[in-house]
Parts: structure tokens; sequence; C-alpha cells
């Protein structure tokens, strides 16, 4: 594995259980994040994102399962580790960020409290020094003194993002995988937040890897972006090659069906037909094909697979993909 | 028509036009608190507004959380009873209704909500969901209530009618769901429709459908909407007139293109600099305002924006609170220092 | 430009929905289908919902399980669960056609008939007895036939039977097990009838007879329909009074809500039991009494259960719809409120109607409420627990029947309430 990479996720699968049977919401996805990046992660409700995030740091429990796959982390498998070798991992070298901090924040527990004590079940250190070590981060986080004291609930919503960014700080992750961090926030201090990560990963060297559904989002900040529908991995590629020339139908779609606020853009939107499917049923071959303006008889036969296209743009679809039974030309994206 | 109902003097263009419109929610005290009389607290969450709907626009009203600007679509359709201030419906003042009156006059004003899920009983199938607001306000026409249902079932695209008649909320999708909730809207033949961030719990790739939708039906049933949102970039493509609303008060009314192209309101300006774009050539450079919204319990006092505001003058601005001013045609702004954006 | 038009599922190949799938299916088709979805609460369920089905099906036609009638004396006293009570039968000759005691009654001028029995035993004693009461009968007969048997005594049972068996006499009274252990011995012989009780007790009591040989198990069966029908009387009325209520009060939220809230908690907090008690014994005893005290129980659980969930109901955003169309009060809490309330309500019920049974038992234990003619597993118990070291059978099995009963309903209720409010479910 080149030192650049920081973690390779290989042939990843993930089946939820079901009621109504099982449900593959993630289907045999590969990416890579490298070293330092902000890469983000795209995709509807449903697409498997989220899934795909919890899977990184192996959080699945109940009826959601890894059932096929390697994560190589840092040159380690992390699919080898036992439960407790894991839990190390966790939190010292993978950090979390949910989208809502309430719930994943002790809600009986000063959160001074809560940062030191993670602090110190993690490594050697007296009280002191770990509690100092979290007023240092609370305020390279822009969270005033005078609020370390306070319980989550006294805090308004940016703040407790910030929180968590510490938590994961404190402990010199690697890597912070933040799912949609910023959807229950305002906009400005969103905006505000999203510069917090590229500075975070400027001073501390940090990669993120950032899940949204706000595609702005990811432009906003984002070195890469990873296109996710239905548990298959769309699109994978340099933030400005993808959003210059998308090569999937889904991301051309979608690119030209969200508003954008700058008045030259015009002012039609494209119109998606359909909607993301029922994963318990999906569609077959390709999962997009029900909605694609581009889909030929093959794509509901068999599904293709994430090839490169253009040097570091690779794609999941069948238009750039070779096959004995297409029936239409192979298109050749230019670089 | 009754003495009440026949309409005020007003501007006879505006179907909706509100006037010094404030609503103050108690905090609930204790009850010791109340026995030993202590001032009680409220949420300012509308505190004196004025602004008008002209007939057959969509006028957005644009804030952040605090911002007042659900509490005030409410107040405009009177599911909320104001505080203080009047809101005028083509000339009829809401306040001076009986309860009878206002419920008969609700068939001209109807609500699309955020949550179509939560806004459908989950009891009813979508033909009883749309046959009830027939019941209420077309009793007489019983023997019609089928097919003015199927007719508008295939107005907002659910095609073929007869699959979805019998259906629950629970069985049809997310999309399918908003668009019943608009079509229980439009049954009733409204002319002003609320819509509170219609489109904010829809799947990202089925908004633009969902807007497209709006703007067609409104002009093929010459509808006037408020348009309630959080996101700028939405609001871009549906409103023609747009207010921001900040922490009770609108700082700043006017055409959306002239709004968004000249703002002259520090809070606008900042808004419209963090909305994200989607296209990384164009990152935000702009600093942004310090701190973050405060609580609407005890706003800063003059403006209220003054504590973040880049171009904030003391004494001046934390004193007096700023009235809203034209000062290009049609925009108007309540900043002290507006004209240095001019 | 034309109004995009949302693809009915019909033309997305792939994309039909399961739930339209079931839709078609058979109600039966479905609930069997079900059981993989919800698993262990499947069989809880349906487990309970034969019980439950059982206990109704007795509850109406006793008559075909019950082996007796639930007051008549049919038996010997304290006969233990499945001990055949040991009658004195007629024992005859093979070749004899008498079948019972009766039978053997002759004309008054024909030579008396000689019994024998063995010495020493009292069934000399029971067969005068009979016979006499018999002889009473046909004395007044249009026949003239008399019964006047002439007692032989024997030493031991064989002499007894062997007897018989060489004509000495003509028929031998014994006890009915004694001569079921030596009859092997004897081949000409055929044994009749018991010559006392009933003409069907020779098979016995399934669980016994009580103080007073009344037959358990038919007390027990016949006991089901004045449990079901205290435990669904009680519970309806209950629910139709309480449900209304909590409505309204739920709904006005207002000085109303709070005087009626302050009534139903007080009675709620009164401990069950006791104001019952307070009830029929004000009221009086009867079968309707207890029902109503009973009622008055429960009316506050349905209340504060209803109340709440219109509270909670109230504030949904579909309410608030409801209102913006200009729907009346009346009919927002009509069609929106009510069907919502609804289902909580059901699950209440069941394991309502369980623990009206249990209370009806106990007020009818402490000899309060119901006529102690009817056959009612309470008052069995209250019988059966003075002989509880002798005759354990008649306190333990009604106390089991009730536990039974009791144990279907709330099984169902809680069986129900993990379907219709499950706590994780797929997304």
């Amino acid at each position: 594995m080149t030192d650049d990479i920081l973690y390779s996720v290989r042939n990843l699968s993930v089946d939820y259980t079901t009621r109504s049977g099982t449900v593959r919401a993630v289907d045999d996805v590969s990416l890579d994040i490298k070293r330092g990046e902000i890469l983000g992660l795209v995709g509807e409700s449903g697409c498997g994102k989220s899934t795909l995030g919890k899977a990184l740091m192996r959080l699945h429990t109940g009826p959601a399962e890894i059932t096929a796959g390697e994560l190589w982390f840092d040159g380690r498998n992390l699919m080898t580790l036992s439960d407790g070798q894991m839990r190390q991992v966790r939190g010292a070298e993978l950090g979390m960020v949910f989208q809502d901090p309430m719930t994943s924040l002790n809600p009986v527990q000063r959160v001074i409290d809560h940062i030191s004590e993670t602090i110190r079940t993690h490594e050697p250190s007296s009280e002191h020094l770990a509690r100092q070590r979290a007023e240092e981060l609370f305020e390279r986080l822009g969270i005033r003194s005078e609020r370390i004291d306070d319980y989550p609930h006294q805090m308004s919503g940016g703040m407790r993002q910030r929180v968590m960014i510490s938590l994961a700080l404190a402990l010199h992750a690697k890597l912070v995988i933040a799912d949609e961090p910023t959807t229950s926030l305002d906009v400005i201090v969103e905006a505000k937040f999203l510069d917090l990560l590229r500075e975070l990963r400027e001073e501390f060297g940090l990669t993120i890897l950032l899940i949204t559904h706000n595609i702005g989002v990811v432009a906003e900040v984002a070195d890469r972006v990873a296109v996710m529908y239905a548990g298959h991995m769309a699109e994978v590629g340099d933030v400005e090659d993808v959003f210059d020339r998308p090569l999937h139908p889904y991301t051309q779609g979608l690119l030209q069906s969200v508003p954008n606020i700058s008045l030259t853009e015009a002012d039609n939107l494209y119109r998606m037909g359909g909607e993301p499917p029922n994963l318990v049923n999906p569609p077959s071959g390709c999962r997009f094909h029900p909605r694609c303006p581009s889909a030929m008889p093959i794509c509901s036969r068999l599904a293709p697979h994430l090839q490169p296209a253009v040097d570091e743009h690779f794609v999941h679809c069948w238009l750039y993909e070779d096959h004995p039974e297409k029936e239409m030309p192979t298109v050749k994206a230019e670089g | 028509m009754s003495e009440k109902t026949t309409p005020a003097p007003h501007d006879d263009d505006n179907l909706v036009e509100v006037t010094g419109l404030k609503k103050w929610f108690p905090i609930q005290s204790g009850f010791l608190d109340r026995l030993m009389s202590r001032q009680v607290d409220y949420v300012k969450a509308v505190d004196g507004i004025s602004f008008a709907i002209r007939k057959g626009e969509v006028f957005g009203l644009a804030g952040e959380s605090g911002s007042g600007k659900s509490t005030t679509g409410r107040l405009v359709i009177h599911l909320e009873t104001p505080t203080e201030g009047r809101v005028l419906f083509d000339g009829i003042d809401l306040d001076q209704l009986s309860p009878e009156e206002l419920r008969l006059l609700r068939q001209r004003m109807q609500v699309i909500y955020q949550d179509p899920m939560a806004s459908l009983n989950p009891r009813m199938s979508v033909e009883e969901a749309l046959t009830h607001p027939l019941q209420i306000h077309f009793p007489e026409r019983k023997s019609e209530y089928h097919s003015m249902v199927v007719e508008m079932l295939g107005k907002v695209g659910l095609s073929p009618a007869e699959y979805y008649l019998d259906k629950y909320p629970h069985q049809i999708s997310g999309g399918q769901r908003q668009r019943v909730v608009i079509a229980r809207a439009l049954i009733t033949g409204c002319d002003l429709i609320l819509a509170d961030e219609p489109i904010a719990m829809a799947d990202v790739s089925v908004r633009s459908l969902l807007l497209d939708l709006m703007k067609q039906l409104k002009h093929e049933f010459d509808l006037t909407f408020l348009f309630i949102t959080h996101d700028l970039a939405t609001a871009k493509y549906i409103c023609d007139r747009i207010g921001i609303m900040y922490l009770g008060k609108l700082v700043e009314v006017g055409e959306l293109r002239e709004v968004y192209g000249h703002s002259l309101h520090p809070y606008t300006q900042a808004l419209l600099a963090a909305v994200p774009v989607p296209d990384p050539k164009e990152r935000r450079t702009v600093p942004l305002p310090e701190g973050e919204i405060p609580s609407a319990i005890n706003p800063p006092s003059g403006c209220r924006f003054h504590p973040r505001c880049p171009i904030a003058r003391l004494p001046h601005c934390s004193e007096e609170e700023p009235e809203l001013r034209e000062l290009r045609p049609g925009h108007q702004v309540a900043c002290h220092y507006a004209e240095d954006f001019l | 430009m034309a109004i995009p038009q949302d693809t009915a599922p019909e033309q997305l190949p792939d994309a039909t929905s399961w739930r339209d799938e079931l839709a078609d299916v058979g109600f039966v088709r479905r609930l069997l289908i079900s059981r993989h979805w919800y698993g262990p609460d499947w069989w809880f369920v349906a487990i309970s919902a034969v019980m439950v089905v059982g206990f109704i099906t007795l509850a109406i036609i006793p008559q075909v399980f019950a082996p007796y009638p639930y007051d008549t004396l049919v038996g010997p006293r304290f006969l233990a669960p499945g001990a055949r009570p040991d009658l004195p039968v007629l024992v005859v000759r093979s070749d004899s056609t008498a079948k019972e005691l009766r039978d053997l009654a002759a004309p008054a001028n024909a030579p008396r008939p000689t019994v024998g029995v063995l010495l020493g035993v009292p069934t000399a004693g029971a067969l005068n007895q009979e016979a006499q009461k018999i002889d009473e009968q046909l004395k007044n007969g249009p026949e003239g036939l008399r019964l006047r048997p002439r007692i032989e005594r024997f030493d031991t049972l064989k002499a007894t039977l062997q007897a018989l068996e060489d004509g000495q006499v003509e028929a031998v009274v014994v006890r009915q097990l004694e001569y079921e252990q030596i009859a092997g011995q004897f081949s000409g012989l055929r044994q009749g009838q018991p010559i006392t009780g009933d003409t069907a007790t020779a098979g016995g009591f399934l669980l016994g007879t009580n103080e007073i040989g009344q037959d358990v198990f038919s007390r027990l069966i016949w006991g089901t329909r004045i449990a079901l029908i205290i435990g669904f009387s009680a519970s309806i009325v209950a629910l139709v009074l309480g449900v209304p209520l909590g409505l309204f009060a739920g709904y006005s939220s207002g000085p109303v809500d709070r005087l009626l809230s302050l009534v139903m908690d007080s009675m709620y907090a009164f401990p069950g039991l006791i104001l019952a008690i307070a009830i029929t014994a004000v009221l009086g005893p009867s079968v309707l009494n207890v029902i109503v005290a009973i009622a008055v129980l429960y009316i506050p659980t349905y209340y504060r259960i209803v109340r709440g969930q219109t509270l909670a109901v109230k504030e949904e955003l579909y309410v608030d719809a409801a209102r913006s169309l200009g729907a009346r009060s009346m009919e927002i809490l009509r069609r929106y409120i009510f069907p919502n309330v609804i289902p909580s309500v059901a699950i209440i019920f069941s394991v309502n109607i369980a623990d009206a049974i249990l209370t009806g038992a106990g007020l009818s234990f402490l000899g309060l409420g119901l006529p102690p003619t009817i056959a009612d597993w309470g008052i069995d118990l209250a019988r059966g627990q003075r002989f509880i070291q002798t005759a354990w059978w008649m306190i333990t099995f009604p106390g089991l029947a009730i536990m039974l009963v009791v144990l279907a309903f709330s099984m169902m209720g809680e069986g129900l309430t993990e379907i219709f409010n499950p706590k994780l479910r797929e997304r």
C-alpha cells in the first residue's frame, strides 16, 4: 500500500437484516482515502454513505453486519482485529463526528470532563494534565473559556460539534469521519465549521472523510469527492474534475438539479425522474438504470465496475466500460 | 358577507398586508415564580414586522433558526394569534373574525408543510385525505368529490390516480407524499399557499421536481405563495420577492434579484456569502460575522445584529432600532448605515 | 412546459414495492408470513390467541365440555382427582339381565331376591337405603313390583362372589374397586351399575370432587363463563365511559381537564380491590353489581391512557394540518385523533380483561358480589381454602384456571403491544 493512502477500503459489503429481507446497503465498494485530504462522500438518503462511514470504524451492531471486504487502515486490516484492539483504534486513531451531537455527548457530564476523561482512558495522564490539554484544544477550536464547564444542552449546535471535533483531536486521531456534521446547523455556523475543518487539516495534518448530502458543502471544502448511489460508488475523483466534467449520469443530473445561489446561473433546474430505490428489492444490474437518460440494455442486466476513466477519475458506468455484450460503443472521457 | 368581511381600505393589489406584527410566547414559569410574581419572560419570536404580499407573487421569507419566519407564516394564516399587530387577508382583518368565519375563510389559505409524513393522517387513505377538505368547504357537491380528487391527483403528477386513491401515507414514497400534501392544499381552490420549507425533507434529486411542480401549479391555479425557507439557493428558483429575517425582525425586503445582487444589509450579505455554492471554483473568501445567533428571550438592544455586525457604529447601533426604509426602488432595508453599500 | 409526471411503479420495472405485493395477498397468508417478521412476538400472540379462543369457547358452550352439571351432587365427597369413586356396585351372573338395583324388583308375591354383601362393611346399610328408596317409588306403581332384598353376609369377598357364581345368591353388592381387583378369578360374572349416585359416574371424576360431592372439573368449565362475562363486561363498560372522557379531557385541556383528572387520579390512587369491595358491599351481591364495581375501578385506566395519547396526538402535524384545512373540533377528534389513539386502547383492553377477571375472582373469594349458586372460581377458591391439607385439588385447580386465563389475556396484550408499537424496526 502506497504511503500516501491512509485508508484503503477494498470490496466492502454491508448487509442489514430486516423483517422484509436482507438489504445490501453497501455493495462491493472500494475507496481510497489519501493522507491529509478532505474527501467528500456525497449521496442522497439511503445511498449507504452513513453505513459506509460507520463500517469504516466497525461500529455496526445488531441488524447490520459487514459481510465482505477488507479495511486497510495505516497498514493494518481492521477486519482482523479483535474487539479490544478495535476499541483502541477507535478514538486513538479513528475519530467520528455525528450529525446530532446531543445523542453522542453525555448529557450529565460537563464537556470539559468528557474530554479529559476520554484522554485519560486512552493514555496515561494525570487529571490536571488532561484537563489542561482539553482546555487548549477548546481554545483552539474557538470554544470560549467560560463555556468549558457547560453541559451539552447548554451549548448551541455549532459549539457541540466543535466539542465533538475536539474529542477526535484530543487523541491525535489520524482520520476523522464526519457524518453529516453540519446538517442540523444554520448556514453561517455551517460555513464557519467548514472553515474550521480546513484549518485543522492544515494545522494538525488531519485527514477528513466528510459525509453529506449537500453538494455545496463538498464543493466548498473537499479535495476529492466520491458520489454514492444506492449502495454503489458511482464516481470518484478530484473535486474540480467531478464538478467540471461529471461522467456518471447520476452525478450529471444531480449537479444540474441542485439550486445554485449565484445569479449568473440559469433559472432552470434539471428534473431527475423517479426516486431513489428501495434497497430491499433494488433494480437489477446498475441500480441507477431506471432513472438514467442514457440507459442501455446491458445496464439492466449486469452491474458495471468502478473503473478509472481518466487518470484518477473513477466511474461506475457501462458508458465508460467495455464489455463484449455491449450494443453501443464505449465513451472515451476527455482528460 | 357580514360587516366584518367587507374589505377595509387597503392596496387592492395586495393579498396579504402585515402591519406591526408581534408574537411573544410566554416562558412557562414555575408555580412558585408565579406566586412571587417575578417578571414573566417571553420568547420574542416575532417582534414587530410589516410587509405585504402581492397577488400572484411568490414571496419568500428567509432566515436562520430563531428568525421567526415559521411563526410569521402561521400568524399570516392565523394558526397563531398575534400578540400585537394586524394581518389583512384580501382586506379582511383576521383578528376580527369569529371562529366560524375564520374557519370558513380557511378555504382560501392553505399550508404545505415541511414533513409530508407527519402532516398526513396515517389512518387516512389518499382519497380520504383529499376528500376531507371538500367535505368541509363544499358540502353541497358530494357527487363530484371522486372526480375532483382524481383530477387533482393528475394535476400534481400522481398518475394513474386510481393507483394512489386507496394508499396510506406509509405505502408511498416521500416525493409522492409531498405531492399529496400539495394536492390537498390546492383542492380547496385557495388563493394563498403557505409553504413552510416544503422541500427540505425531500431527497436531493427529487427537490427540483417538486419546485418545478409548485411553479407550474402557481401559474395554472393563479396562486400566491408565502414561501418560507432557510435555503437561500432554493429561494432563488421560486421567489419573486424575498424578505430576510433576523431574530424576529425583517432586515431587508425587495425583489429577489435585487436583494441578492445588491444586498444592503450586513446580515444578508453574510448569509449570501455563507451559502455553499456547488462549484469548487467559487469558494468563499470573505470572512463571516463573529458569534452566534443570540437568544430571542433577551435580544440585543437597538439593532439586533449590532454585536456581530462588521460595520456597527456604537452607540448609535446599540441604542436605536433601525426601521425599514426604501433605499432603492422596491428595496427596503433596516440598517442605519446601509448607504455604505449603495 | 408539461408538469413532470411521477412515474407510477408499474413503469419502473424493478422497483415494485414489496408492500404492494403484500397487499395483494389474503389476510390469512399475511398472518402466516408475518411470522418471519415478528419472530418470537408472533408466537407469543399466536399461542395466547389460541388460549383465549379456547377459553371463550368454554364460556359459550360449557355443557359440551363439562361431564356433569356444576351444581348437582354427582359423586362422593372429597374424591381425589382421577380416583375412581369406590362405589358399591351390583354384580350379577353373566346370564342375568339385571343391570342396576332396580332390575331386581319382583312382583309382590314372588320370592324375595337374595343379595350378598361382605361382612363388616357399611355396604349393607347403603344397600338397604337404596332398596328402600326404590321400593317406595315402586310401591305405588302400576305393575305392583316390590324390592325387598334379603341380605346374606359372607366372610370374605371371594366367598361372596363364589356364592354368586354358584347361584346361592341372585346378586351381590360389593365395592367397585375391590371387585375389579379379583374379578379376573371369576369368569361367569358381570358388573352392573353402582347402586348409589348418578348413572354416569362409573367413569370417575377428572379433577376430583369437592366437599359436597360436586365435580371440580365441571365447575371449572362452567366457571369460565362467569369469569369471562365479568371480565369482558367490566372492561367494555370501563372503555365506553373512560375513552370519551379521556379524549375530551386531552383535547380541551382546560379547567374541565383539570377537574376530571383530579377525580380520576383519586380513583386511580385508591387500592383497587378495596374500592371494589366497598362498592359491592353497598350495592349488594349480584353479577351486575360486580360488573359495575370492577368497571368503576378501571375507568381511570382508560381515561389516563387515552388522555395521554390525545395530548400527544394533538401536537402532531397532521392535526395542525386538519385545523388549517378548516375542520371543526368534533371532526378533528373523530377522524384524526380518535383513530390514532385507538390502537393503544385495544392493547390495554386485553390486559384489562385479565385484571378484571382477577379482581372478580378476588371479590367472590371474599364472599362478596356473587350469589353462591353460580359456579365461580373465586367461590371455589374460598371453599377449598379450608381443606387445603386434605383435599388440595379443591383450591389448586380453580387457582390454576384463574392463572391460565389471566396469563392468556396478558400475553396477548403484551404481544400486541410489541407488534403495534415496535421499539426498533427497519428504516
